[in-house]
């Protein structure tokens, strides 16, 4: 059970949902649909080596991923981020790997908590 | 600058004592010392430690004068430096005060 | 909740965060609009002109930096707080979004809390700013105003204190452009008979107060010596008028002169300024220490007009000062003082560069002190009497009514009236009632104060005109004459006056008879012009003046006769 603790952060959960209201399941499929492409455009960047590319759309899926209270996937996406700053990309595809079983993880968990 | 008070023990003789610089900074403080005081026949303004006199200090002093009654007030001026004395007497305010 | 509703723009790619965002500051009652990127970012803030943005700082198309350094650009002197949402955490992209104008930032994920607190914050400040502003502009505003009327108390002052004859050849002066708001009055005019008054004053305090009692002083001034009333009658009236109008404890130190380039001489009231100076052209340098009260302190009745006399001879000089040439200060609160100015006497050998030796130590002194708008000073050098160019009563009021021009009169003065009262003023009034005679209203002045002082002085006081042959005999005549002037009793003189029409002019005919013994005038048909400058009758200024001129009976008697004729156009 401790997994499903890691991955999303239920409280800042219930926080969103009384800020959200009846947005909040908009706010989770909004959340799903981008975070699809973001991981999509992680994967691209890597697979071409793109250090830069990689570390904009990891740096932008990890405030989301923050803001929503999702933090081992945030934690995953800085790792992505800064290897992309510093351009080092040994290793990434495994990164990615997490990143794409995180996300999976976090998709099903989510839905979980959709009305 | 600034500006004491004392009373004779009967309450008739009033001594205002100016430090430093008179001028129209004092303006207020100069007035509330004379004013309000009732019993007060006599005014004696200490300048031993007035370092310097302005004209509109020379004005505060006429007021002074006229509070206390003009051509009959009682009001004498004591202990003043040589510049301070000098602008005294060039306005030649022996003719209205006492000056010792 | 202490904001009112705010208009805020966000601005922020990612559609989650910034549903999240919008979300939360809805909640907390605020207006919202949203961007996607920088661009759109700049256009949502020219349509919808929101008080505060919240701006994502990476965003596709325009980043947050450019968008907040334009919109910084486009809120001009408007405080728009900009608070930069980020998770970016090294402090070198901190400080990048402070440079490009960002007020704040607001770290991922958002704290409800917090970003209340900030909003009210910002707000708090944008507020004040806008109050700071328009108070900002408001005193501005005033300030034009205030110098928009100080511009125009200034006109209407400068008209009713004009310089007078401060311009005249023999003069100089150094007054501030805006003396008029410090206090400093400096007048001169040309008397009827050719001399000259100057006045010298400085009031208590400085602005409004100061202004304003310059100009009763000014409008008697003017008019009573342009009227030929004396100095003294002119110190007089301005004492009392000053008593009158100002509040105790102001006043105005003052220092007036009255030159006669005919007599060659000067008499001297002082109160409350620095010693004046009458500088001799061989180096002799006399103070006139100040022996009066200030104008305006004393009631009528106890106001004094004692005067100082000198006899002056071409190129000697006579100097007033406002007490801010002597108390001028330097840059180490030191004042230029008495001392230096007397060096500037020993040290300046040609007397006629005294004046801007005088003007050039001061400034020099001063350095970079404070500044020099205080300083007042005046020169009015003796000169001979063609060399003043008397504007032949010029400067007076032209009328153009039509006079009485047929008429006599005759005024009989007794006793102390004699030592009281001066009728010149009065008779010069009435004369001048004859517009054509106005023009001529100096050499009329003229013969009637030769007549009436010889009648006063040398018929009635029986003063020997030769004692003021010599200095000290002068002191002597003056002193003779204020003690017999104290014992008159039943003497008078008569001054009778007539005028005719005669052609397109007329003719005044001017009689004066004292109560005097007379004296023996069979000499004075061949009487030369002495060359001693202070004896005689003035009988050959006389005789140049009248057409007719001649002693009758004991010779307490004088007959004068004026013709004139309107100056060609």
């Amino acid at each position: 059970m401790s997994d499903k603790i890691e991955h999303i952060d239920l409280s800042a959960l219930a926080e969103l949902k009384e800020v959200m209201e009846e947005e909040f399941d908009t706010l989770l499929e909004t959340f799903l649909d981008d975070s699809a492409e973001r991981v999509v455009q992680i994967r691209e960047a890597a697979k071409e080596g793109d250090s830069e590319a990689l570390s904009r759309a990891a740096h932008s899926f990890k405030g989301s991923c923050t803001n929503i209270g999702v933090p081992v996937l945030a934690e995953l996406c800085k790792d992505a981020e800064q290897k992309g700053r510093k351009g080092e990309l040994e290793g990434i595809d495994d990164l990615v790997a997490s990143i794409d079983q995180a996300f999976y993880e976090v998709t099903k968990l989510l839905k979980e908590q959709l009305s | 600058m600034s500006i004491t008070t004392s009373k004779s023990a009967d309450g008739s003789v009033l001594t205002i004592r100016i430090q430093g610089r008179f001028d129209f900074s004092s303006h207020q403080e100069f007035r509330d010392s004379y004013e309000n005081n009732d019993s007060v026949k006599e005014y004696l303004i200490d300048m031993k430690d007035t370092t310097y006199l302005d004209s509109s200090a020379l004005g505060m002093l006429l007021l002074l004068r006229d509070f206390a009654g003009g051509d009959h007030a009682n009001v004498s001026i004591s202990n003043c430096n040589s510049d301070v004395k000098k602008i005294l007497t060039i306005s030649n305010f022996e003719q209205l005060f006492v000056i010792q | 909740m202490d904001s009112e509703p705010l208009k805020i723009l966000i601005a922020d790619d990612n559609d989650s965060d910034r549903m999240i965002l919008q979300a939360i500051v809805r909640k907390q009652g605020h207006e919202v609009v949203t961007a996607r990127d920088g661009v759109d970012a700049i256009e949502k803030f020219k349509t919808t002109v929101p008080k505060i943005v919240l701006m994502d700082a990476l965003m596709p198309r325009m980043d947050g930096f450019e968008a907040a350094r334009l919109i910084k650009q486009l809120a001009g002197e408007e405080l728009v707080p900009i608070i930069f949402l980020t998770s970016l955490t090294d402090a070198e992209s901190l400080a990048k979004c402070l440079d490009a104008g960002g007020d704040d930032f607001l770290s991922k994920p958002y704290n409800r809390i917090i970003l209340q607190a900030k909003i009210n914050a910002f707000n708090r400040m944008r507020v004040m700013h806008r109050t700071l502003q328009s108070q900002r502009d408001q005193i501005a505003e005033n300030n034009d105003h205030l110098l928009q009327e100080q511009q125009v108390a200034k006109t209407v002052f400068d008209n009713v204190a004009h310089l007078g004859c401060l311009n005249a050849k023999n003069i100089k002066h150094l007054l501030s452009p805006l003396s008029v708001f410090n206090g400093d009055v400096l007048l001169a005019c040309q008397k009827p008979s050719g001399g000259m008054h100057v006045f010298l004053g400085d009031f208590t305090g400085h602005g409004l107060p100061a202004a304003i009692g310059a100009m009763p002083i000014a409008e008697i001034f003017y008019g009573m010596t342009n009227k030929g009333f004396a100095m003294t009658d002119v110190l007089r009236e301005v004492n009392q008028k000053l008593k009158q109008i100002l509040p105790v404890g102001f006043f105005c130190c003052a220092c007036m002169i009255d030159m006669s380039f005919a007599r060659g001489d000067v008499e001297v009231w002082i109160g409350g300024l620095p010693e004046a100076v009458l500088y001799r052209a061989d180096g002799e340098l006399i103070k006139i220490q100040s022996n009066h009260l200030p104008l305006g302190v004393l009631a009528a009745n106890r106001f004094t007009t004692e005067t100082y006399k000198y006899e002056m001879s071409p190129g000697d000089r006579f100097f007033m000062w406002s007490d801010g040439i002597i108390e001028a200060r330097n840059v180490n609160g030191e004042m230029f003082g008495e001392d230096r100015l007397y060096q500037v006497y020993d040290d300046q050998k040609i007397s006629s560069k005294l004046f801007s030796s005088i003007k050039q130590e001061v400034h020099n002194f001063i350095g970079e002190g404070e500044r020099d708008d205080d300083l007042t000073m005046v020169e009015v050098e003796m000169v001979s009497e063609d060399e003043v160019g008397m504007g032949s009563g010029g400067h007076l009021a032209k009328s153009a009514l039509i006079g009485p021009v047929n008429w006599a009169l005759c005024y009989e003065l007794r006793g102390q009236t004699l030592k009281d009262f001066n009728p010149l003023p009065l008779l010069l009034h009435i004369i001048m009632e004859v517009p054509g005679l106005r023009l001529f209203s100096g050499q009329v002045y003229t013969i009637l104060a030769e007549l009436t002082s010889n009648a006063l002085e040398h018929g009635v006081l029986r003063l020997d005109s030769g004692l003021k042959s010599s200095p000290e005999g002068f002191t002597k005549y003056y002193a003779l004459r204020a003690q017999r002037l104290e014992q008159l009793e039943k003497q008078w003189v008569r001054i009778s006056i007539d005028h005719l029409p005669e052609g397109l002019g007329g003719l005044l005919s001017i009689k004066v008879v004292d109560s005097g013994d007379g004296f023996d005038y069979s000499n004075f048909k061949q009487a030369k012009m002495n060359n001693n400058r202070y004896s005689g009758r003035g009988i050959p200024l006389l005789t140049t003046l009248c057409r007719h001129f001649e002693y009758v009976g004991t010779g307490n008697t004088v007959e004068a006769e004026f013709a004139w004729q309107p100056e060609k156009q």
